[in-house]
């Protein structure tokens, strides 16, 4: 009687349980979807970091490799910094064998720089000296320590330790390099 | 009942529709969480691959420097060892390392060579002691096993600061200061090298060799593709490619270059008239 007087009914239970599941369904897929969004702002923040690492140590290998003389540290120590005498790489071999100076020698000490990397205010830096006295500095990588030790022997060979502060986790991350000569 | 449907003609869905409907919005969520989870996958891997690049070049370094300080203790100490690198706990690594052999200047030009040939006869240049080849794999567990491998080719670099050569005469023994070889006219005389450093014989070595005129002169009749063995004339064309003769005093002189140094050695040469 009433069914007829009132057009609207309510749900049954299977149509009510059936909805709930459905409801369910979605919410359960737009939370996992949404985990998975953040899942990946955190690990395309991670690949970012260790892309930044590798290239913060690759760029003092190539330092390294290219050194004429590694001043800091000495044979069988470990210290704090990384400095080193080479070739001014925004110098190309034309412009060191060209007229002005000796065009014979690519190596004259006007065509040298002193690179030192260090941590200062938490951030790995680079420095650049050259004879004139300019200093030039790169900000490489936000880190916490930078430990370099070379073994007592030449050949020898250099370890590069970095201390890396992320998330509140500290993370080690090192590079060795073969120097044959120091 | 039936005049009311006929008033109202929308329904809701019958139970068989539903679940087509769910199934289907349930494909399509399984399917972009598929996505998601293989992309997420994929990142992470990538964070793991850099870091086992870093381990990669770290163990290489060592085995550099393992070359660098005793080429040929190299291969015992690290052929076959699995070791981690106590800042990467994760990746563990295996090294293999063989003996190389490297044609000079390339595969193509050598093999077109005789190696069986014997001298003058011309053969092909193969450095069989000058470095190693090896094959280091870097692997971790990330779900499954993934793993990287790296291939370099490992010589020693260190400077050799007892780089000497000796100028060996026909009869077997080195040459000094005070020997001195007589040749008759067109005589043909063979002589050899041997470079040493660190007490021991050095392979792999070029050698150059040439005339030097005190009061006469020959010339080098052949000379060995690497240069460790040489005849010497005592006799020369001249540029119509006629035999000519300078009767005197000349030195043989062989040279050659090993890691940044340079050794000279000579025998002293009476070429008769």
């Amino acid at each position: 009687m009433n069914r007829r007087i009132g057009a609207r009914r309510g749900f049954t239970l299977l149509e009510g349980l059936f909805s709930l599941f459905i409801v369910f369904l979605v919410l359960g897929g737009l939370s996992h979807t949404l985990s998975q969004a953040a899942t990946v702002k955190k690990n395309t923040k991670h690949l970012d970091q260790a892309t930044e690492e590798f290239h913060s140590l690759f760029t003092m290998r190539n330092d390294v490799m290219a050194a004429l003389a590694i001043i800091s540290p000495s044979a069988g120590a470990t210290a704090g910094n990384l400095r080193l005498l080479r070739v001014n790489p925004d110098m190309s071999y034309a412009t060191r064998t060209d007229v002005i100076g000796d065009p014979l020698n690519a190596f004259e000490p006007s065509e040298q720089v002193t690179v030192e990397y260090q941590v200062e205010d938490e951030l790995l830096k680079r420095d650049q000296t050259a004879p004139s006295g300019v200093t030039s500095t790169e900000r490489l990588i936000e880190a916490e320590l930078l430990e370099v030790t070379l073994s007592s022997t030449a050949p020898s060979l250099l370890t590069i330790r970095l201390s890396l502060e992320r998330a509140r986790v500290t993370k080690q991350r090192s590079l060795k390099i073969a120097v044959s000569q120091i | 009942m039936f005049s009311l449907l006929n008033r109202f003609p929308w329904r809701g869905y019958g139970l068989v529709e539903a679940i087509l409907a769910s199934f289907m919005l349930l494909t399509a969520v399984i399917m972009s969480v598929s996505i998601f989870d293989s992309s997420l996958q994929a990142e992470a891997s990538n964070e793991k691959r850099i870091m086992a690049a870093l381990v990669a070049e770290s163990a290489l370094a060592e085995i550099r420097d393992a070359a660098n300080n005793n080429l040929t203790s190299t291969a015992g100490a690290y052929d076959g060892r699995t070791w981690t690198d106590p800042d990467y706990p994760g990746f563990q690594i295996e090294c293999t390392i063989q003996e190389a052999e490297l044609a000079v200047p390339c595969t193509v030009l050598e093999t077109q060579y005789d190696r069986a040939a014997a001298f003058p006869q011309p053969t092909g240049r193969y450095l069989t002691s000058s470095c190693l080849k090896a094959d280091l794999k870097v692997s971790w567990a990330d779900g499954r096993n993934q793993s990287i491998t790296i291939t370099e080719y490992i010589t020693s670099f260190a400077p050799a600061d007892d780089f000497a050569l000796s100028l060996i005469l026909p009869g077997g023994s080195p040459a000094t200061a005070a020997t001195l070889v007589t040749l008759a006219k067109d005589e043909i005389q063979e002589f050899s090298v041997i470079a040493r450093s660190g007490g021991q014989e050095v392979g792999d070595i070029q050698f150059s060799w040439y005339v030097q005129t005190l009061t006469g002169f020959g010339s080098i009749h052949a000379v060995s593709r690497d240069g460790k063995l040489c005849q010497y004339q005592n006799a020369y064309r001249n540029f119509d490619n006629k035999t000519k003769y300078s009767p005197g005093l000349c030195f043989l002189v062989v040279t050659a270059k090993y890691q940044g140094r340079e050794a000279v050695a000579q025998v002293k040469i009476s070429n008769e008239p």
